[in-house]
């Protein structure tokens, strides 16, 4: 199926400067079909002809895992916007840009994409932007863990306000390459940054989905690079994993998901190339229980064939991660027993 | 028996896509039922192994969904491999089935 509408999503701590960026970002061209759904109508004024306001509502589901929040009104207002435009009331729109709340955690925006039927087959997500305020990130970073969630998640940053009195930009980009050690982070200039930094990333684009994944493994190395402000600030750090021989993907698919359902709060993000035993490696990307559907390359990027995983954890030691890894890939190869309930 | 299939992508939207561990494979061999199949069976398999240590098993049941049985008899038909960990921990009393707890890894390598 061709042309998922891309939707980008704008998060970022509460007056870190969101709908300044977003007003900027609306003057440029690519944002000319784009429909806005915001949140709240806030002190900045944005002037778009097709800026939308909608009141957050979750449902939390049976489940009670957080990726089982629902945005509901995000699903509501999609299917709303399609209609009119079917019906003739609107015009048609190619793009689509949401902001959350100062306080919002992104990752159910992400999922309700995923989960709702009409949504996955009609949006896709194009990229998470999340806006660093330049003055107050240190604090925010050591008091909220909404700070450290939206910018873990984020694939470009924007730090606002490095122009400001006050303003410690080093120090907030250190925060922020601890939560986040490869994203691209972007120094806003008055509020500006060009739009097409952010809008038209495709991460989850089939022919750019190894490129974000290599930046990852480049930016974080062996792991060992971010652990002290992270550890001490954020509680955060990355984790490098790599495995030599093939991975079993059953097996290691099963670990995942059991870790995610167990521990799926403190997993921030997951990215990996793995080497399943095919011709090419099976590209990764998760953020938090939302696991994208992993995708096989015909070849890989580069000479380096072994499964390389990199993980954004909170209290998760490597230590154990490779332990238990271990343990189950040992209890994969025991000898077959006659599977359960067939002959 | 509960039904599971459940309502997210960790827990299975009913009418949604496949769970993501489940679309791993070659598209040309996706595409061949026999492979998915035998891998279907092999995830039963390996799953069984993992609850073992809970006292819990499942069974597949039509190619379409796991039925899970817990330690005091009470089974759940999951719709995939995360809907099957959300009712283990729900049989446990809410308590996760941690994969990296040593006790657990102790239990399952013995």
């Amino acid at each position: 199926m061709s042309a998922r509408i891309p939707l980008t999503l704008v998060t970022g701590f509460l007056g870190a400067g969101k709908t300044t960026l977003l007003g900027e970002l609306l003057r440029d061209s690519l944002l000319a079909d784009a429909v806005v759904l915001v949140n709240e109508l806030g002190e900045v004024p944005l002037d778009h002809h097709l800026l939308r306001q909608v009141d957050e509502q979750t449902v939390i589901l049976d489940s009670g895992c957080v990726c089982c929040t629902i945005r509901t009104d995000l699903v509501d207002e999609l299917r709303d916007l399609e209609a009119r435009v079917h019906r003739g009331e609107l015009p048609r729109f190619g793009r689509v840009v949401v902001e959350t709340t100062g306080l919002a955690d992104p990752v159910p925006v992400l999922a309700t994409l995923m989960s709702d039927p009409m949504l996955a087959s009609h949006y896709a997500a194009d990229g998470v932007v999340c806006v660093v305020d330049g003055v107050n990130a240190p604090l925010q970073a050591r008091r909220q863990p909404e700070w450290t969630k939206q910018v873990a998640v984020a694939d470009r940053v924007v730090l606002a306000k490095s122009d400001l009195p006050g303003a410690d930009p080093a120090t907030a980009a250190a925060l922020v390459r601890a939560a986040n050690p490869a994203c691209a982070l972007i120094a806003a200039d008055h509020g500006r940054v060009p739009a097409g930094e952010l809008i038209g990333l495709g991460v989850l684009a089939a022919d750019r989905r190894a490129d974000e994944v290599r930046r990852w493994l480049d930016a974080v190395g062996d792991g060992t690079g971010h652990h002290d402000l992270g550890d001490h600030h954020l509680g955060v750090h990355a984790l490098a994993l790599r495995f030599d021989a093939p991975l079993d993907w059953t097996m290691f698919g099963l670990w995942l998901a059991m870790l995610l359902q167990a521990r799926g709060d403190d997993v921030l993000r997951v990215k990996g190339l793995l080497d399943t035993g095919a011709a090419g490696p099976l590209v990764l990307h998760g953020v938090q229980h939302v696991i994208h559907p992993p995708a096989h390359l015909d070849a890989w990027p580069d000479d380096d064939r072994a499964s390389r995983i990199v993980l954004i954890v909170r209290d998760i030691a490597k230590a154990d991660v490779e332990a238990s890894i271990a343990a189950f890939e040992r209890t994969a190869r025991a000898p077959v027993r006659a599977a359960a309930g067939r002959p | 028996m509960r039904n599971a299939i459940g309502v997210c992508s960790m827990c299975g939207t009913l009418g949604a896509a496949a769970h993501w561990s489940e679309g791993a494979g070659d598209r040309a061999q996706v595409g061949a039922r026999r492979l998915v199949l035998r891998e279907r069976l092999r995830r039963t398999e390996l799953l069984n192994r993992a609850l073992a240590p809970h006292r819990m098993a499942v069974d597949e049941w039509e190619e379409t969904a796991y039925v899970l049985r817990g330690p005091t008899g009470a089974s759940v038909l999951c719709g995939d491999l995360a809907a099957v960990f959300a009712e283990a921990q729900r049989l446990r009393g809410g308590r996760p089935l941690d994969p990296l707890d040593p006790a657990y890894l102790e239990a399952l390598g013995g």
